[in-house]
């Protein structure tokens, strides 16, 4: 891995824990991620918070963090061990 | 009538919770996804869940009695929903039984499922579970304490602990107790978990009782083990939804999970989505398995949950679980020097880096199951 692109990824793991840090105290979110755009709009790798089915976008999401996009979506993750 | 793909996968999708949540009511026969009827007419212009039943209940009080005295076990009438979707159920009458001409003795019985047996020797990908909890996951692999040799069980802390007062030592069931699983069942005891490190995963030291083998049911033997990265393919073999394969859409995630009256961060997730749109990546009981990936058979991740909506699998980051348990993972000789080709053909800019084999690290303070 280059160098520029170990600072990228240095950049976005920063960013992502400074997103956690913001959002992560709301019940409502389930997980805070760097991943694909689910939209495609960007090529490069941006910030998803997953919340829950039918929850209202939390307040005070910013569109991006330190020049990387966030992204909100639903999920329902649950653990799965068979009962 | 036609419907939208999107609206009549969107339907299948809430027929398979429909399937998890009451296929299993003595009750239900049959859940599908149909034209509702209300009033004696068709609506032709809607879909819904319908559960097909044994005996319908016309009043809340035959369906009352009917709970108390165990003929049901829920009340089907709940809407359920998918993302912004809910469908509406539509319960309706019908006992159906095989189109078979008498009973014939000799017909083929379908074969078990060798994920859901006592197995000797055993790999990666079968059914297993603590002795106390009626449940399965999954064996994840073989792993060797770095500390004493010791050979190991790895999976998940909700399929070897799976309790808040468990402690070192219980027993461990190969088949899970869910797949019928006894106490001449048990291969290993509780050694270890890393729960304190928001990490869901324990391993489990074998009793000599069978062998473990270091490759997965019904795929190659893993190689190793090694980070992941954001659009890696990845396959598993798990006691559930056997082999899948899926793509990589998510790294370095932070994840709020629900152990009984527990709420935890999990750390160092990823999450995969499946290669095929509406293939299934994972279900119930595949807990434990490991993600591989397909290009380099080294191991990536520990999976541990999933969504239904969108379908995906969340796993934890292999090599981390691997440094908080103070284990590697066993390989098998013939993996590991074909490891070692690929890793020179890496360094010689031969092969593409899929995969970046884990990094020598301290290993943390093993954590013992209280």
């Amino acid at each position: 891995m280059s160098e520029h692109d170990q600072r990228g990824r240095n950049h976005a793991h920063q960013a992502r824990a400074h997103l956690e840090t913001l959002v992560m105290s709301n019940p409502d979110v389930q997980m805070v991620s760097i991943g694909i755009d689910p939209e495609r709009r960007s090529a490069e790798p941006v910030l998803i918070i997953t919340i829950s089915h039918g929850a209202p976008v939390p307040a005070g999401v910013p569109n991006n963090i330190d020049g990387i996009p966030v992204r909100v979506v639903y999920g329902d993750y649950q653990l799965e061990q068979g009962e | 009538m036609q419907f939208d793909p999107m609206m009549l996968a969107r339907a299948r999708l809430a027929m398979r919770v429909g399937i998890r949540n009451h296929l299993f009511d003595p009750n239900v026969r049959m859940v599908s996804v149909g034209l509702p009827e209300k009033g004696g007419k068709i609506i032709e212009n809607q879909l819904a869940i319908r559960y097909h039943v044994v005996e319908k209940y016309h009043s809340q009080i035959q369906l009352e009695a009917a709970l108390e005295n165990g003929s049901t076990q829920s009340d089907l009438r709940a809407p359920i929903r998918v993302g912004q979707f809910t469908f509406e159920t539509d319960v309706v009458q019908g006992k159906y039984l095989p189109h078979v001409w008498g009973w014939n003795p000799w017909q083929p019985t379908p074969p078990p499922n060798p994920r859901a047996q006592r197995a000797d020797p055993m790999r990666g990908g079968l059914s297993i579970s603590d002795e106390f909890h009626n449940s399965y996951g999954t064996l994840g692999g073989k792993v060797i304490d770095r500390a004493t040799g010791v050979e190991m069980i790895l999976s998940n802390w909700h399929v070897l602990v799976a309790d808040w007062g468990a402690r070192a030592g219980q027993r461990i069931y190969q088949p899970g107790r869910l797949d019928g699983g006894r106490s001449g069942d048990a291969v290993a005891t509780l050694t270890r978990h890393a729960m304190g490190a928001n990490l869901d995963a324990a391993v489990a030291t074998l009793n000599g009782s069978r062998q473990l083998l270091t490759d997965q049911l019904n795929l190659n033997p893993v190689a190793g083990a090694a980070l992941a990265q954001l659009g890696m393919e990845v396959t598993k073999s798990g006691r559930r939804t056997d082999v899948t394969r899926g793509r990589i859409v998510d790294v370095d995630a932070t994840v709020r999970m629900t152990y009984g009256p527990v709420t935890k961060l999990i750390h160092n997730v990823m999450s995969i989505e499946p290669l095929v749109s509406f293939e299934q990546v994972s279900g119930p009981g595949d807990s434990g398995s490991l993600w591989i990936d397909t290009a380099t058979n080294l191991a990536v991740g520990l999976h541990f949950a999933g969504s239904d909506f969108p379908e995906r699998g969340l796993a934890i980051d292999l090599p981390t679980v691997l440094d908080a348990l103070n284990v590697r993972l066993a390989i098998a000789p013939a993996a590991a020097s074909a490891r070692r080709a690929a890793w020179s053909g890496i360094q010689l800019g031969i092969v593409a880096p899929a995969a970046t084999p884990m990094p020598a690290s301290q290993a943390q303070e093993a954590l013992v199951a209280r």
